[in-house]
């Protein structure tokens, strides 16, 4: 079958298409649509060809038949979960418009920055829909967390910041929210057993062994962590844009140190974090360096010290030196997060229990 | 037969040890007619010959006297840093004067290997070396003689100093009578007790008002007739209101430059440097006492080494990073248990040895590695085959309320889990820890070494022959800074096998009592120091001392494209402080919020303007530092070639 580009479709559909009514149904025809190739009539061939109506060039025409045209879904996660009501309030057909314009736009890398104003629109008339009629939709919002997941990191960063919300975090807004959803829609979180969390990240340092550390914010500590990881190994917008707020940033090298004698079990660990940072520490690779921030920032320091001293019964000059150091990566971290909690920043509201880490959730 | 103690220098090393350690044993009650003593496998004579130093080893066959034994000599380890140690055969252990063991070791070889044998033993230390040496050297010692038997029947003769001059003991004070008071019933009766009545105390102290000057010398006149120990005032001003002698001296080192025509900063910054306060003391004192040994004293330190009381026996460890540690020796807490005892330490013996027979007494390390606030000595690395020669500073390692910096308690003042009575101490400069040894740690001596002063420091007057300075600063770092400046003159600095007990007080330079003024002036410190090391570092070799202070204070006042105060540091402090107010602000503990509030008062902008605002604050004091540092530098060097110190 031969393979047609939709720069052919549109030359060869150019006529009479302001007398075409769009057709109805085509929404609810893409819920069913999912991966899979569909059949569309020459009619909706056109439709979906037509340079005005970008937001049906979400799908990709693979070939044309006798029967009309053989597309597939150039973008999957912007298909509707279920179909939609035929008449959807015109709030919702606005805000859905502008997501897949948005949508389009952020995949085919063209005009960003109009396809966060966009994104932006959506999100105003949702917010408008939620105070008037209640939740939002659900398809909405998974089609807003494709956008969101399309940005790739050689996208505009300020873009991408404010796709995020990065910058746009005051209130809660749907960007917010999207981002969030993005982990809750990429499916079960991973096995949480000892294997899933690696707490090479939350140091076992002399005198604060893991059971305390995991009191001190522990089941949080574990899903910022899962939530790390999942934002990390897909490349999530979120992780980009701390990947490069990291590689600019001026306390990476002074974070890196301290995360390293945090991690260290070495008496020598001691040294006077300050003196040391005069002398060049040797790098982390950044990912580490966000890792060590995001978990350490959900600690309860007070509770490790609480619980240090409850053990050890006295203070001694050690605790200083590990308070001295909670206390630089939680600084840094509030810093670095711009006072965000990790989890927001990520994308997940603290939502599932976790199991504990050592027991492998046979607690 | 060789004998290795016919050799001059170590023959009247062995009279200063052994000379210290009968009066030790005397104060100690370990008397050659005790029951104990007489009844063992050896004639008393072999075990005194021990104690006294004079016999490398003695082999212990006996149980319940080896257990008396190792009592006593852990005593003398921590008065005297005796570093007697005890090595377990599988016969019966063996007690080991270290020290003397090693030099005879390195005697006894021909000289062809004796650097060989020398290496070997310094790199295993005699604790692990074969029996071989063992054998051979208990088989060779210096027998006792008349004078060091009086001295253990507790005769008081004239103590033997290795120094070709009688040291000067230097308090150097403020001058509150109240608190020179405290300091000289601390150190005259130890120093008399062990028979140094022949020494000279110099009380340094800028009392500035008549009352406290009057109190002032009747406390030096009560002192000198108790404790039989002159004791003089080197004074701003005397009791009668005329200048005192540190005045006058002052002022006429002033007048001498005043002759040179030196520009006018420079003037400026001869009278910095020589004004009332810490510095202007100690540039004083260097200047005045030039040439001779040197022993300055802190005000809020005792001659007292704190015995944590455990008894496991334990060398120095050895890390993964090959760094050998302290750590094991040391407790940073002494509990209530009664376990941990006091020894009065003989310092002015122990810094006589330590300058004076350097290679004999001390392990030469390449470095003391900076640990939390890098001012103890708990960590060394890189042992160096051979040794140093004569140390130019001994320092000793403090315990007690060990003089850290103010950050430890802002970190303790912050913590919310610590009791209401411990942060109060901790606010007003106080310090509820305590530092104990469990094991008398050993003498090293170093080529690279941080100098915290924090209890008796020990200046050799070949090294103070071309005085040194302190820098004349606010911030915090004198001590440091004549450190620094005997290291870059290559100097080795020693560290004493024993300890000093430290007291914070609420008013001395230690522990002043007002936390958050470390905010700014103990943040300038490291990159100051890190500043003036990298200039001193980069110079060629220059022998002269006043040129080579010329050409530092030539480089530090060049222009540098690099800041001072890395921005880096300036960021991680920023971004520390603002989320310790943060922290403190909300905390439940009113205390702790009252503190923020002293806080946020104290850094007024600084911590609400971004943090390269704080950036330039910091960078702006630390280059008025440097800049005055260069000056003072200059005006030193004239100081040390022209106008004559020493007088």
């Amino acid at each position: 079958m031969p393979l047609y580009s939709t720069a052919e479709i549109y030359s060869s559909a150019t006529t009479g298409r302001d007398e075409m009514p769009i057709p109805e149904g085509l929404l609810s025809m893409w819920a069913n649509a999912g991966q899979e190739a569909v059949q569309l009539t020459a009619r909706q061939a056109w439709l979906l060809a037509d340079p005005r109506e970008d937001s049906y060039r979400c799908l990709s025409v693979i070939g044309i038949t006798a029967e009309g045209v053989l597309a597939r879904p150039a973008f999957g996660w912007l298909l509707p979960q279920r179909p939609l009501a035929r008449t959807p309030h015109p709030l919702v057909s606005r805000a859905y418009t502008a997501v897949q314009q948005a949508s389009v736009m952020l995949a085919q890398r063209v005009d960003i920055h109009q396809a966060v104003l966009q994104l932006a629109t959506a999100n105003a008339a949702l917010a408008q829909w939620e105070r008037t009629s209640g939740p939002s939709d659900d398809a909405l919002v998974a089609a807003c967390s494709g956008a969101a997941r399309a940005v790739r990191p050689e996208a505009d960063p300020r873009a991408l910041a404010e796709i995020q919300g990065w910058f746009g975090r005051h209130g809660d807004s749907l960007l917010d929210r999207t981002v969030r959803r993005v982990f809750q829609a990429t499916g079960p979180l991973p096995d949480t057993g000892p294997r899933a969390y690696d707490d090479s990240y939350l140091a076992t340092r002399v005198g604060v062994n893991r059971e305390v550390l995991f009191r001190a914010g522990g089941a949080l500590a574990v899903q910022v962590y899962q939530a790390a990881t999942l934002a990390h190994q897909h490349g999530e917008p979120a992780w980009t844009v701390l990947q490069r707020r990291c590689d600019q940033w001026t306390l990476s090298a002074a974070s890196a140190h301290v995360l390293r004698l945090l991690a260290s079990t070495a008496r020598t660990a001691a040294s006077r974090v300050h003196r040391t940072l005069l002398q060049e520490p040797p790098p982390l690779p950044t990912a580490r360096i966000i890792y060590g921030l995001l978990v350490w920032s959900t600690l309860d320091t007070a509770e490790i010290q609480r619980a240090k001293l409850l053990s050890d019964g006295e203070s001694e000059v050690g605790d200083a030196v590990l308070l001295e150091l909670m206390a630089q990566i939680k600084a840094y971290a509030h810093e670095f997060l711009d006072g965000v909690p990790a989890l927001h920043v990520l994308g997940s509201p603290p939502s599932r229990p976790v199991p504990h880490p050592a027991t492998g959730g046979r607690r | 037969m060789t004998t290795y103690w016919s050799d001059p220098s170590l023959g009247r090393w062995l009279g200063a040890v052994a000379q210290g350690r009968a009066l030790a044993l005397n104060a100690l009650g370990v008397h050659p007619n005790e029951p104990w003593v007489a009844a063992g496998d050896h004639a008393p004579g072999d075990l005194f010959e021990f104690l006294l130093g004079l016999r490398p080893t003695l082999r212990m066959h006996d149980g319940v006297r080896a257990r008396r034994l190792k009592r006593v000599t852990r005593a003398l380890n921590f008065r005297l840093a005796a570093q007697i140690t005890w090595v377990d055969t599988p016969t019966a252990p063996i007690a080991v004067n270290t020290s003397l063991a090693r030099a005879a070791v390195a005697a006894l070889h021909p000289a062809a290997d004796r650097a060989a044998a020398l290496t070997e033993i310094i790199r295993t230390s005699v604790a692990r070396a074969d029996t071989h040496y063992i054998s051979l050297l208990t088989s060779r010692y210096r027998p006792m003689r008349s004078e060091e038997w009086a001295a253990l029947d507790g005769a008081r003769l004239p103590r033997v100093r290795l120094a070709p001059q009688r040291p000067v003991l230097v308090l150097s004070s403020a001058g509150r009578p109240a608190d020179v008071r405290k300091a000289l019933l601390a150190y005259l009766p130890v120093i008399r007790d062990y028979g140094h009545q022949d020494l000279t105390l110099v009380l340094a102290d800028d009392a500035a008002s008549l009352a406290s000057a009057v109190q002032l010398e009747a406390l030096a006149a009560e002192a000198t007739d108790r404790h039989g120990i002159e004791v003089v005032r080197f004074s701003e001003w005397r009791g009668d209101g005329c200048r005192g002698v540190k005045h006058q001296f002052r002022d006429r080192l002033l007048q001498r430059l005043d002759r040179l025509d030196l520009p006018r900063h420079d003037v400026e910054a001869a009278g910095r440097t020589l004004a009332p306060g810490l510095p202007g003391t100690a540039n004083a004192v260097f200047a005045r006492f030039a040439g001779r040994d040197l022993l300055w004293l802190e005000e809020d330190a005792i001659p007292f080494a704190v015995d944590s009381g455990s008894s496991d026996s334990r060398d120095m460890v050895t890390n993964t990073e090959g760094e050998r540690v302290l750590a094991e020796h040391m407790v940073d807490l002494i509990g209530d248990s009664g376990a941990s005892r006091r020894h009065p330490v003989d310092f002015p013996h122990i810094v006589d040895r330590c300058l004076h027979a350097t290679d004999l007494e001390a392990l030469p390390f390449a470095e003391q590695t900076p640990t939390y606030e890098d001012a103890g000595f708990e960590r060394v690395s890189g042992a160096e085959p051979e040794p140093h020669g004569a140390a130019g500073m001994v320092h000793f390692h403090t315990c007690g309320e060990v003089d850290y910096r103010a950050r430890l308690s802002h970190r303790f003042v912050m913590n919310e889990a610590i009791t209401p009575e411990d942060r109060a101490i901790f606010l007003k400069g106080g310090m509820p820890l305590q530092k104990g040894f469990t094991e008398a740690p050993p003498t090293v001596s170093l080529r690279q070494w941080t100098s915290a002063f924090g209890t008796v420091v020990g200046f050799s007057g070949q090294a103070l022959l071309r005085p040194l300075t302190m820098w004349a600063s606010k911030v915090r770092l004198g001590d440091f800074a004549v450190g620094q400046l005997a290291r870059f003159r290559g100097l080795t600095g020693c560290v004493a096998g024993t300890a000093l007990e430290h007291h914070r007080g609420d008013v001395t330079d230690s522990g002043r009592g007002e936390l958050a003024s470390y905010l700014v002036n103990e943040e300038l410190l490291w990159p100051l120091l890190r500043r003036t090391g990298t200039k001193m570092a980069a110079l060629p070799q220059i022998r002269d001392y006043p040129q080579w202070l010329l050409a530092v204070g030539e480089s530090l006042r060049a222009p540098q494209p690099d800041f001072i105060v890395p921005p880096a540091l300036a960021h991680s402090l920023h971004a520390e402080l603002n989320e310790d107010l943060r922290q403190a602000e909300r905390s439940t503990v009113p205390a702790l919020r009252d503190y923020a509030m002293t806080l946020r008062a104290c850094l007024g902008a600084f911590v609400e303007n971004p943090w390269i605002d704080y950036h330039a604050m910091l960078e702006r004091q630390a280059t008025a530092e440097v800049v005055a540092y260069a000056a003072q530098l200059r005006v030193w060097s004239r100081i040390v070639s022209s106008a004559g110190a020493g007088e």
